[in-house]
């Protein structure tokens, strides 16, 4: 056996085992609301070598500050998941962001279509629509608007002519009504 | 906040000083929006301007009629399958005592937009009010077809009943009396005309009803247009399969003279530039449509029609005026639920404008998104959904996830026809409720 070879083996197996002892990142706080608009900062600690962050969705970007802190921005309303990865594991940070008036404001004249059928601020007639999540309604309306549910339908006809920032925008109002 | 609504200039002296002394014009009130026209636009407007502006800015709403009669669902009292207008009325008591809208019955006769007021008739004498803003929701005016003389005869004689009412008694009487084997004869105008489906739906429920009560007879419908206008192929089926000879379509036909004579009067067209001639023992002829004459004496006009901003739908000729409905020019059909949504779009410029950005956002791409159901027969309906997208100054059919718009029913269904139902009345609540 090479001697060089064999050191460079002994230094990656005692890397390896380093990482695989070294204790999990973690971060602090791990769960947060924010106003759509706002943004705060989130400290990581236990960090192996080099971390790589990720969002779930749009609504929710992470800025890294230094080494260990990083700052959060809300976007736009919704739910959405941060995730730093280092080269041992994963640690998560669960972001709900609210709308704000002007989002609400932003999507009622789009919201006021579907009051012909769904009742002044969605309160009836086919289905009441005030105060359910945005995201069950903007899941439901995708899936119209794809075609995935009842393609033939009169649903399916009306989301399909919406873009999908509309969509969100309506669902994001009647999530709004109280 | 600071309500400036109804203030009295003649003050405690009370209305007859007021008339004794300024004969021509008593100065009633100060609004910040008056809406002229209490139809489905109309009272749209005036529920969502209260609504959207946290009930501050003052709304009158001026109508002639002590309620409005809803277009929507009166070929079935024309078939009787409702049993009367009387089930079509809607009243304006929810937008006085749920949004404290002011009511006022009376007449519009002139507009001044340089001084922001407008006059109007009543029973005790003319009233002068001012606004901020003016909203226009008038409807329509029908033209006389080439032989008549007077708009009376379409009350007494040959019934549009394009303006539900009356003359959607008449016409269901009309019917009941025409004996076996002889033709109703619909014209239908040139577009754009209210209710582009209607005609047609109103061909095919009258069908419906002949086949039970007068098997012999037939509808002719006589098109000024060259195709059918709206879901073309649900009304084919309807005219081929559905009703047979009961239904004999004419595309591409001139109405040039009309002889009225009750229960045998006589239409002279031409088809192809061909002269012919047919006898009907009920005439309804849908007449030309035109915006109303106080939209023309106003400036407001543009051809038939009001040319508006999309935006706002705040006139292009008269700043401070905003036209609705089926008496301006959108682009989109003129329909009553079209109507409820161009109210919606006006009511957020206006209070944008008067309130700011806190209470309504200046709109930069509005979305217009519409639905009607038609009644096929007296148990299937159909429906036609068509959204619309702001695209440079116009409102065009959207294309967005490449789908071509308008969109219609695969088929005539019962469950459309409950569908229908629901559609109607939540309509009309969001409307007047």
């Amino acid at each position: 056996m090479n001697l060089n070879s064999s050191t460079k083996w002994v230094a990656a197996a005692v890397a390896c085992l380093a990482a695989q002892m070294a204790p999990a990142v973690t971060v602090s706080p791990n769960s947060i609301t924010l106003a759509a608009g706002a943004s705060t900062t989130v400290r990581l600690s236990k960090v192996s070598g080099t971390v790589s962050v990720s969002s779930t969705q749009p609504g929710v970007s992470a800025t890294k500050l230094n080494a260990t802190t990083y700052r959060i921005n809300a976007l736009a309303s919704g739910k959405s998941e941060v995730q730093f990865k280092d080269q041992k594991s994963t640690a998560k940070v669960t972001i709900t962001v609210t709308s704000t008036a002007t989002e609400v404001l932003a999507g009622r004249l789009l919201a006021s279509n579907c009051f012909q059928c769904h009742g002044t601020n969605g309160s009836g007639g086919f289905e009441k629509l005030a105060g359910k999540s945005a995201n069950s309604i903007y899941e439901e309306l995708s899936k119209f608007a794809s075609g995935k549910e009842d393609a033939n339908g009169i649903m399916a006809a009306h989301a399909m002519g919406f873009s999908d920032a509309q969509l969100k925008s309506i669902a994001t109002y009647f999530a709004s009504v109280r | 906040m600071q309500r400036r609504h109804f203030i009295q200039s003649t003050a405690g002296a009370g209305l007859a000083l007021g008339a004794s002394l300024f004969p021509l014009a008593a100065r009633a009130a100060t609004f910040n929006v008056i809406v002229v026209g209490g139809g489905m636009a109309g009272a749209t407007v005036a529920k969502y301007i209260r609504l959207w502006s946290r009930r501050e800015l003052s709304v009158a709403l001026i109508e002639k009629d002590a309620s409005y009669t809803s277009n929507i669902m009166s070929n079935e009292v024309i078939t009787g399958k409702r049993a009367s207008v009387a089930s079509l009325s809607y009243s304006y008591t929810n937008l006085v005592n749920k949004y404290g809208v002011n009511r006022i019955q009376g007449t519009v006769t002139t507009i001044d937009a340089i001084n922001k007021t407008v006059t109007y008739a009543t029973a005790s004498g003319n009233v002068v009010a001012t606004y901020d803003r003016l909203v226009l929701a008038p409807g329509l005016e029908f033209d006389l077809m080439p032989g008549m003389t007077s708009t009376a005869q379409y009350d007494s004689t040959v019934p549009h009943a394009w303006k539900a009412g009356a003359q959607t008694t008449l016409l269901r009487n009309q019917l009941k009396a025409m004996p076996d084997f002889q033709n109703v004869v619909i014209t239908i105008p040139l577009a754009p005309y209210r209710c582009p489906p209607g005609p047609y739906e109103r061909a095919c429920v009258v069908a419906d009803w002949l086949r039970t009560n007068k098997p012999n007879a037939k509808v002719v419908v006589l098109d000024a247009n060259t195709d059918i206008q709206a879901q073309k192929t649900n009304f084919q089926n309807a005219f081929n399969g559905t009703y047979g000879y009961r239904v004999d379509y004419r595309p591409g036909c001139t109405v040039t003279q009309l002889q009225l004579v009750t229960g045998a009067n006589t239409v002279q067209f031409t088809q192809g530039g061909n002269p012919q001639s047919i006898t009907a023992a009920v005439l309804n002829p849908i007449p030309p449509q035109r915006a109303p004459e106080l939209l023309a004496s106003s400036g407001l006009l543009s051809g038939r029609f009001a040319p508006v901003d999309l935006l706002s739908y705040e006139s292009t000729l008269q700043p401070g005026i905003h036209v609705i409905g089926d008496a301006c020019i959108s682009g989109m059909p003129k329909a009553g639920h079209i109507g409820n949504q161009e109210a919606k779009t006006c009511a957020n410029a206006v209070v944008n404008a008067l309130k700011g950005n806190q209470y309504a956002l200046a709109e930069t791409a509005p979305v217009l998104n519409s639905a009607c159901y038609t009644p096929l027969t007296s148990k299937k309906a159909t429906w036609l959904s068509a959204v619309y997208q702001y695209n440079n100054g116009l409102m065009l059919p959207s294309t967005q996830n490449s789908i071509k718009q308008p969109l219609s029913a695969s088929s005539a269904s019962g469950d459309n026809y409950e569908d229908m139902e629901k559609w109607f009345a939540t309509l009309m609540s969001d409307s007047f409720a």
